[in-house]
């Protein structure tokens, strides 16, 4: 199954990223930024000095004022989105698969900034990664790259985010798809990346089987990250009290969010992701 | 921060969450202490002596004391089993960090969380509880074991009865059914059905199946009550009267031969008698060892509802040639009410006369009825007798009276109509409502006369040909035997009746296929002859069998003398032979067996040349004429009307020729297949099963079926009023006061728990094994 359709693909060529901030890029872009450059956006005037060219001398203000003023515009800039997938053991769960949920999820949003001239990154998190590339040519590799993610065993959330703050990218809109089921915390993970100054969004996926889980009788349930049992019996008191656990859960990752201002969007595997994409990132603003 | 801790009881969900708790432990607690106290009663002997004397129970169990110290295992087993876990599955999960969340609080009261995952092992402990019990036999002892059972089911007419619904035997059996699932695995019971005769349904048997099939056997009939033989069968076997050694003792008296004495060893059955109590009284029954209890059906009547069931019944109704018309018949027929109040303007008799195929003459009268003559209340009820509620009054008129034409063949339907709407009276007995007889042409006697001249017969012959009762045919007195008339009377049943006067076959061989009736004669007998007689002379009558039907009607024969007569000797009389007649020294009417036949013979003629040899003719007056006429009308078989036979009664056909195949068919109201009969030769044609009331026709090869009716005509079971006592023998059989205590034994129901459990223990076991 491919991971992304050709109607899906023609609506999201509409669609590109909202950058809440101005960010600065490296190379020539569509997307303005602070810096002063040479788009049709006026930005302020400064003294003429020699060597300036002269076709943004703004003769009107010399007309007026009999001095030199040089016209000048924003700069438009490329921006960089660094994708994070989570790529443990636990993403491989749930029908669908979470981990084929964020492989899909990932491919649509690179698709995106690769059709705005963005620089993308895809990393997945204690593995490998793509750096940098842009353009829409780069689109195969982009698909290519996320269809050969494989799960990897042992990873850790927090270990992952500092590899990849470690090669220093470049600042932009980081989005981390997980299912946050990490033992070790998912909090510093978070700050890091707050902490480089990243736009970050985090996308939560769980399996259905997560979210409202069938289980009856007595089980002996096995972590397929480190293999710790848990013996439980499932009664419907017992899977109240999950439910009620896993609210608690998300609402405490929701809250952590908020107050670092990291856009939250929990979602279900079973979800698709065009609605994922259309609704929530669009209008949350990541997306527009 | 910490969360705070639990604190039992703050709010709803935490209360009923330990409720739920306490009720776990609470359950397995009660599945030990029933385990527990099932070791108790098996070890300890005081702890079943004192369930023995404080609530009647033992526990008589067939098992052996190793067995149960290997059963005891079985529950120590299940413990070890839970707590090694052996059925908990894996099940890989992408993490399992959100469920030791939910479980956290839970391993602070690790208990509570034990009892709550092991609802499967308190079932299996109830279950292996139930099935340890079980296996004990508990029973409780009320009374003595392997008692014995004789159970009296009541199935005649008044049974049929709706005032209980949906009819007292369907409720008797009920009762019935109720008692037998009661009785202990050691008693035993046997099932007689009895009506106006009694049958053995089910012999002895311990087998409560059986039984219960016996009972669904029992069937409604339509037929009359009668206890006693039912009685006779039930004291038999309570009282066997042993004729063979087993069980004998010797006796050894000083001085004599020893000799065994029988030691009969009766049952002591207890004889339940499910009926209404419409029986009559036995008041010359010996019970013996027989205990006796009649469970009582019916409804009794109450201050409410004074007449108890409601019924209105035909009770007789018979036909007879009107005297002075002769083309006309007289209808009589008795309604009677067995209500206690009295009733006006609403029941009406309908006659209804059909010729084949269509309907001749209806004839309706209104009925008004007075109230019972004795209405019996709840408090005298208990000492009335059989008979002393009184069957119905049908006052002011008695019996109602129709003249209906004679149509030759046909039959009546006499039917009550409810008189507002028209429609056939409906009461709780629906049996007596409706009532049929059949016209039939008048059948006379064929008669053969052989004999010397006899005026006083001739007389006789000629006045009763007259009258159409009979048709005589005559044969001259020499030579007889060799007439073809006769010879085809010997071979075949040409007559009914053949007098021979003075005359006499000379073998047996030649004796007439037919009743025959000697005069100053005899029928041969080996080595003898009437002729070789002597004659005794100067007779009288000193008496007579006034019982006798050939001699119905005749008070006296004082006076009566006979000059000459002969004494039938011992040869003469072998079978079946009594005398009517006796003189002073020998009797001089006989009827003798012959078969199927009767030989009625007057050992005096009476004429002897030209004179009269007796005076019978004139003195008593009258006498010789009627015994004449019954003469011709028992051993003849004249018959003026078709009189109908009661349910269950056996029904003589007599075709009057050789026919090859009779079938039998209710025709009204229809039901059932046809009947066909094979008729014997030589042998009398008796229907033996007309079971349901009704009309029905006989085919043997007439233009027009011969028809006969069935009908109840019984007002002691038309009287449906139930009677709560009935003597028999000396004892007032009532129902007891109390309802039968049977020991029980609980095993089944225990097994039945178990059963149940291991049910909800698989259930539970599948539902909680599925992912």
């Amino acid at each position: 199954m491919p991971l992304l359709s050709p109607e899906f693909i023609a609506r999201l060529e509409q669609i590109e990223y909202s950058s809440r901030r101005l960010l600065a890029g490296r190379f020539k872009g569509e997307r303005l930024t602070k810096r002063k450059g040479t788009s049709i956006e006026f930005a302020d005037h400064r003294h003429y000095v020699v060597g300036d060219d002269l076709r943004f001398l703004d003769w009107n203000l010399y007309a007026r004022l009999d001095r030199l003023f040089i016209k000048l515009y924003l700069e438009e800039e490329d921006l960089s989105v660094h994708l994070l997938v989570d790529g443990s053991v636990s993403m491989n769960f749930g029908t669908p698969a979470k981990l084929h949920f964020a492989r899909q999820l990932a491919a649509a949003l690179g698709f995106i900034g690769l059709s705005h001239f963005d620089r993308v990154s895809v990393w997945q998190i204690g593995g490998t990664g793509l750096n940098r590339i842009r353009g829409r040519s780069q689109v195969p590799r982009l698909l290519d790259f996320l269809e050969r993610l494989t799960p990897l065993a042992g990873t850790s959330l927090r270990q992952g985010v500092r590899d990849f703050v470690a090669r220093q990218p470049q600042r932009g809109i980081v989005v981390l798809i997980s299912d946050f089921l990490d033992k070790g915390g998912y909090e510093e993970a978070l700050r890091l990346l707050v902490a480089k100054r990243m736009e970050v969004t985090a996308v939560h996926v769980l399996a259905p089987d997560e979210i409202d889980p069938q289980l009856s009788g007595d089980v002996k349930l096995v972590d397929a990250e480190d293999g710790e049992v848990a013996e439980i019996t499932a009664t419907p008191w017992l899977l109240r009290r999950y439910r009620q656990t896993l609210e608690g859960f998300c609402a405490a990752l929701r809250q952590f969010c908020v107050r670092r201002n990291i856009l939250y969007s929990f979602i279900s595997s079973a979800t698709p992701v065009e609605s994922l994409i259309l609704n929530q990132l669009r209008g949350r603003g990541l997306l527009r | 921060m910490p969360s705070p801790p639990v604190v039992p009881g703050t709010n709803l969900k935490e209360r009923s969450r330990w409720l739920g708790t306490a009720t776990f432990g609470l359950a397995l607690l009660g599945a030990l202490g029933l385990l527990v106290l099932l070791a108790l009663i098996l070890q300890v002997e005081d702890v079943r002596g004192w369930l023995e004397t404080w609530g009647g129970l033992t526990f008589p169990s067939p098992l052996a004391g190793p067995f149960w110290n290997w059963l005891a295992l079985a529950p120590i087993l299940l413990l070890l089993l839970y707590f090694l876990k052996l059925r908990r599955r894996p099940l890989e999960v992408s993490s399992t960090l959100l469920w030791r969340k939910s479980t956290e609080d839970l391993h602070v009261n690790s208990l509570i969380q034990w009892l709550r995952r092991n609802l499967l092992l308190i079932v299996q402990l109830l279950v292996l509880g139930a099935v340890g019990y079980a296996l004990a036999a508990p029973t409780t002892h009320q009374e003595e074991q392997g008692r014995h059972f004789i159970f009296l089911l009541d199935n005649s007419a008044s049974m049929a009865a709706t005032d209980v619904k949906p009819s007292r035997l369907e409720e008797a059996k009920r009762r019935l059914r109720e008692h037998i699932r009661a009785m202990a695995e050691s008693d035993h019971g046997m099932l007689i059905a009895f009506n106006s005769e009694a049958a053995t349904v089910q012999s002895f048997t311990h087998r409560k199946p059986d039984l219960l099939a016996a009972v669904d056997r029992v069937p409604q009939t339509q037929r009359p009550t009668r206890i006693d033989q039912a009685l006779a069968i039930a004291e038999g076997q309570a009282n066997p009267r042993r004729s063979a050694i087993e069980g004998s003792v010797e006796e050894v008296v000083p001085g004599q031969a020893p000799r065994s004495l029988l030691m009969p060893e009766g049952l002591n059955a207890e004889a339940i008698i499910f009926s209404d109590g419409r029986f009559p009284d036995l008041p010359q029954f010996s019970a013996g060892r027989l205990r006796l209890r009649l469970e009582l059906v019916g409804t009794l009547p109450t201050p409410a509802q004074p007449s108890g069931p409601r019924n209105i019944g035909i009770t007789m109704a018979s036909l007879r040639r009107d005297e002075v018309r002769l083309d006309r018949y007289t209808l009589d027929v008795r309604v009677q009410s067995f209500l206690a109040e009295r009733l006006a303007n609403s029941v009406s008799l309908q006659v209804e006369l059909f010729t084949p195929p269509s309907l001749a003459d209806r004839q309706i009268k209104p009925l008004d009825f007075a109230p019972r003559s004795q209405t019996p209340t709840p408090q005298d009820t208990e000492t009335i007798k059989y008979g002393a509620i009184v069957p119905g009054s049908n006052l002011p008129n008695p019996i109602e009276t129709f003249s209906l034409i004679d149509v030759g063949t046909g039959w009546v339907r006499i039917t009550l109509l409810n008189r507002q709407t028209g429609q056939p009276w409906e009461d709780d007995l629906a049996v007596d409502n409706q009532v049929w007889l059949a016209i039939a042409p008048v059948r006379r006697a064929r008669v053969l006369r052989i004999g010397l001249p006899n005026d006083i017969l001739d007389a006789f012959l000629r006045a009763s040909t007259a009258r159409q009762r009979l048709a005589v045919s005559v044969l001259p007195p020499a030579n007889f035997e060799a007439h073809p008339t006769y010879v085809e009377a010997t071979k075949a049943e040409t007559f009914d009746l053949v007098i021979f006067d003075r005359v006499q076959p000379q073998s047996p061989e030649m004796m007439p296929e037919a009743n025959a009736f000697f005069i100053g004669s005899a029928p041969p007998w080996p080595g003898g002859g009437f002729d070789d007689l002597p004659w005794l002379s100067n007779l009288f009558v000193k008496e007579f069998r006034s019982a006798h039907p050939l001699l119905r009607g005749i008070e006296t024969l004082q006076g009566m003398t006979i000059q000459r007569a002969k004494g039938l000797p011992e040869a003469a009389r072998q079978r079946r032979a009594s005398a009517l007649i006796e003189t002073q020294s020998v009797p001089v009417l006989w009827a003798l067996g012959r078969g199927r036949y009767t030989d009625l013979v007057l050992t005096f003629p009476l004429i002897v040349e030209g004179t009269w040899n007796t005076n019978w003719p004139k003195q008593p007056a009258g006498t010789l004429p009627l015994f004449l006429d019954n003469v011709v009308t028992q051993l003849g078989r004249f018959q003026e009307v078709e009189e109908s036979s009661r349910p269950g009664q056996p029904k003589p056909l007599a075709p009057g020729r050789p026919v090859a195949a009779v079938r039998i068919e209710q025709v009204e109201p229809r039901s059932g297949p046809a009947v066909d009969l094979q008729p014997a030769p030589g042998r009398e044609l008796v229907w033996n099963s007309p079971e349901n009331v009704g009309l029905f026709a006989v085919e043997w090869g007439e233009s027009e079926p011969f028809r006969f009716a069935v009908n109840l005509f019984d007002a002691d079971e038309s009287c449906i009023v139930p009677r709560p006592a009935a003597l028999l023998g000396e004892e007032q059989v009532g129902a007891a006061a109390e309802p039968l205590r049977f020991p029980r034994e609980f095993w089944p129901w225990l097994v039945l728990a178990a059963l149940a459990l291991a049910l909800l223990e698989w259930t539970l076991y599948l539902r909680r094994g599925a992912v």
